[in-house]
C-alpha cells in the first residue's frame, strides 16, 4: 500500500478519477428534491467529493510530496 | 444611537484595529527588501493559510458569489468549491517548485523567476504585462465592492464612489506603512472576522425568513430551476461546467499576490499543510454568500445585471439589526482590503523589481527599492480606483476575463518549471497569441461558435499546450 501511494502514476490515477467523479453529468437530469436544511440533495455529493479530494491530498502530501523534500 | 451612527463607530473601530496590526508588523520587520517584500521567506502555516484564502477570497467572495447564487443558483457554490479545493493540486505542481527556486535563489518576484528559467527578457516582460494587465480590473473589484457596501450600508450618507476612495486610501496607507508582513499579520485577523461573520450573516438572515429549511423551501416553491445542478436557465452546460473547473486550476496560482506567497513559506511542510486546508476551506466557507444569494428571491424576486452584485448588503439591511449588518460589511470590507493591500503589494513589488531597476537605475540601494515600491503602490492603487469610477461589467464578468488571463500563463510556468527544453521565444508568442484570444472572446469580437460550448479557457489552454510543445520540440532551448 505504502509503495502505491509514492508512486506518482497513482497520485495522476486518483487525481484524475475524482475529477471525472466532478464532473457528474448524470444528476444534470435528475429530478432536483430537497435534503438537509432545504439544500438541493445532489449537494450532499457535491461535499463528499470535496471531502475526498482533501483526504487524497493528506494522503498524496504524507507519502509522495513529502519525499521531494530531500530532493535536489 | 442612530443607525449610521453605530456604523460609522463600528467601521472606525475596525480600522484602528487594522491599522494598529499593521504597525505590528512594521515593527516585526525590517526596512529591506526581503522584510518589507517577502516577510523574511517566514510565515507559518496560520499566517500562511490566512493570508492565502483572505487574499483569494476577495469582494468577489462576498459580493461576486452572492450575486451569483441569486442569477443562477446552488449549482454555483458547487463549481466554486470544487473548483477552488482542485487548485491546491497545481499549488503543489507550482507552488512548491517555486518555494525552492526562491529559497534557493532569492527570487521575489513572478517574472524575476520565469526570467530565470527561460533566460529570456522577452518573455519575462511578456509575462510582467500581462500579469499586471489582468490584475488591474481584479484590483478594481475591490473599490467597487467597498463603494456599493459603504452606500448601502449607510443609506446613500457615503455615495459609491467616496466609499471606494476612502477605503483605497486607507489600504495604500498601510501598506505604505508596513509591507509583506503587515498585509500577512491584517489578513490573519480578516480572514478570521470573514469567516464567523459570514457565518453569522446566513444564520442571521435565513433565522429572519423561518430557518434555513423553511427558508430554501419557499425558495425551492418560487424558483426550482436555482435549486437544478446546471442551476437557472441551464446555466452550467456540461462544456461550461468542465472549462470553470480547468479555469480555477490554471489560474488560481498565477494571481500575482498568490504566487508571490509560494516564496514565502517557513519550509515544506508549512507549504504542504497549508495547501490541505486551503483545499478544505471553499467546501463550507463558499456555501454561505450562495446561499444568501438564493434566498435574496424572497425579498427582491427581480433583480438584474449588476443589481444582483448588491444582494447582500441588501439582505442585510431588509433582514439583519443594524448593527449587526455593519459588522458583517465591515468583515466584507475586510475581504476587499486583504485582497487589495496583497495586490498592490504584488504589482508594486514587480514594478520595482522588473521595471525599476533593470530599466532604470540597476544599482538601486535597499531603502530606495522599498520606497519605489511604497510610490508604486499609490499609483496603481489610483488606476484601479480609475477603473472602479464606472465598472464595465458586472463581478463576475470582470473576474471571468481577468482570471482566464491569468490562466493563459499557467502552461508557460508549468513548461518551465518541469521541461528543460521549452523554448523561451514560443512561450512569449504563445502567451501574446493566447491573451488576444482571451480579450477577443470577452468582447465577442471573435464568434462565440468557435468556442463549441465551452469557455474560452479550454481553446487557450489547448493550443497552448500544441504550441509549447511542438515549438519547443522542434526548435528546442539548448543549455550551456
Amino acid at each position: 500500500m505504502s509503495s502505491f501511494l509514492k508512486n506518482s502514476t497513482s497520485w495522476v490515477l486518483i487525481f484524475f478519477l475524482i475529477f471525472l467523479l466532478s464532473q457528474d453529468y448524470i444528476s444534470w437530469f435528475k429530478k432536483v428534491e430537497l435534503g438537509w436544511g432545504g439544500f438541493p440533495g445532489w449537494m450532499s455529493w457535491v461535499v463528499f467529493l470535496q471531502l475526498l479530494f482533501v483526504g487524497a491530498m493528506i494522503l498524496f502530501a504524507r507519502y509522495y510530496w513529502k519525499q521531494e523534500d530531500y530532493d535536489e | 444611537m442612530t443607525n449610521n451612527s453605530m456604523v460609522y463607530l463600528i467601521l472606525v473601530a475596525y480600522l484602528a484595529v487594522t491599522f494598529l496590526t499593521s504597525l505590528i508588523g512594521r515593527k516585526a520587520g525590517g526596512e529591506d527588501p526581503e522584510s518589507y517584500f517577502m516577510a523574511n521567506r517566514n510565515l507559518n502555516v496560520l499566517t500562511l493559510f490566512f493570508t492565502l484564502i483572505a487574499t483569494n477570497f476577495s469582494a468577489f467572495f462576498f459580493l461576486g458569489f452572492a450575486g451569483e447564487g441569486y442569477r443562477i443558483g446552488y449549482a454555483y457554490y458547487a463549481m466554486m468549491a470544487i473548483g477552488t479545493a482542485f487548485a491546491a493540486i497545481s499549488f503543489y505542481l507550482i507552488g512548491s517548485k517555486v518555494w525552492k527556486l526562491g529559497k534557493t535563489h532569492g527570487f521575489i518576484t513572478p517574472p524575476e523567476l520565469v526570467g530565470a528559467l527561460s533566460g529570456s527578457p522577452f518573455l519575462k516582460y511578456t509575462f510582467l504585462i500581462v500579469m499586471i494587465a489582468f490584475t488591474l480590473p481584479y484590483l478594481s473589484l475591490q473599490p467597487i465592492g467597498a463603494g456599493y457596501i459603504l452606500e448601502k450600508l449607510t443609506g446613500g450618507e457615503i455615495p459609491y464612489f467616496t466609499g471606494a476612495l476612502l477605503l483605497t486610501i486607507f489600504i495604500i496607507f498601510y501598506v505604505f506603512y508596513g509591507g509583506m508582513r503587515s498585509v500577512a499579520n491584517t489578513d490573519v485577523k480578516q480572514g478570521i472576522l470573514m469567516i464567523i461573520l459570514m457565518l453569522a450573516a446566513l444564520w442571521i438572515i435565513s433565522d429572519s425568513l423561518g430557518g434555513i429549511a423553511e427558508a430554501n423551501r419557499r425558495v425551492f416553491a418560487l424558483k426550482p430551476a436555482l435549486f437544478t445542478r446546471s442551476g437557472m436557465e441551464n446555466y452550467f452546460t456540461p462544456g461550461r461546467w468542465f472549462s470553470f473547473c480547468l479555469l480555477w486550476i490554471a489560474c488560481v496560482p498565477m494571481f500575482p499576490q498568490l504566487f508571490m506567497r509560494f516564496f514565502i513559506a517557513r519550509n515544506p511542510r508549512t507549504f504542504r499543510t497549508t495547501t490541505i486546508l486551503y483545499a478544505f476551506i471553499p467546501c463550507f466557507l463558499f456555501i454561505l454568500p450562495v446561499a444568501i444569494g438564493v434566498l435574496g428571491h424572497l425579498a427582491y424576486p427581480d433583480l438584474s445585471g449588476r443589481e444582483a452584485d448588491q444582494i447582500l448588503p441588501m439582505m442585510l439591511v431588509k433582514y439583519a439589526p443594524g448593527w449587526f449588518a455593519a459588522l458583517v460589511m465591515t468583515g466584507a470590507l475586510a475581504a476587499f482590503m486583504s485582497t487589495v493591500d496583497s495586490q498592490l503589494l504584488a504589482l508594486s513589488t514587480m514594478g520595482t523589481r522588473d521595471v525599476y531597476m533593470p530599466l532604470f537605475h540597476p544599482g538601486a540601494g535597499l531603502k530606495e527599492q522599498v520606497w519605489v515600491g511604497k510610490i508604486l503602490v499609490v499609483i496603481f492603487a489610483g488606476i484601479g480606483l480609475w477603473i472602479a469610477y464606472k465598472p464595465f461589467a458586472t463581478i463576475f464578468d470582470i473576474v471571468r476575463m481577468a482570471f482566464t488571463g491569468y490562466a493563459a500563463l499557467f502552461p508557460v510556468v508549468l513548461a518551465l518549471l518541469y521541461w528543460r527544453q521549452t523554448n523561451a521565444t514560443v512561450c512569449a508568442l504563445t502567451i501574446i497569441i493566447a491573451e488576444l484570444l482571451v480579450v477577443g472572446f470577452h468582447f465577442h469580437w471573435l464568434p462565440e461558435e468557435l468556442l463549441l460550448g465551452f469557455e474560452p479557457v479550454i481553446p487557450v489552454l489547448l493550443l497552448e499546450g500544441f504550441m509549447i510543445s511542438i515549438g519547443s520540440l522542434l526548435f528546442p532551448r539548448s543549455h550551456p
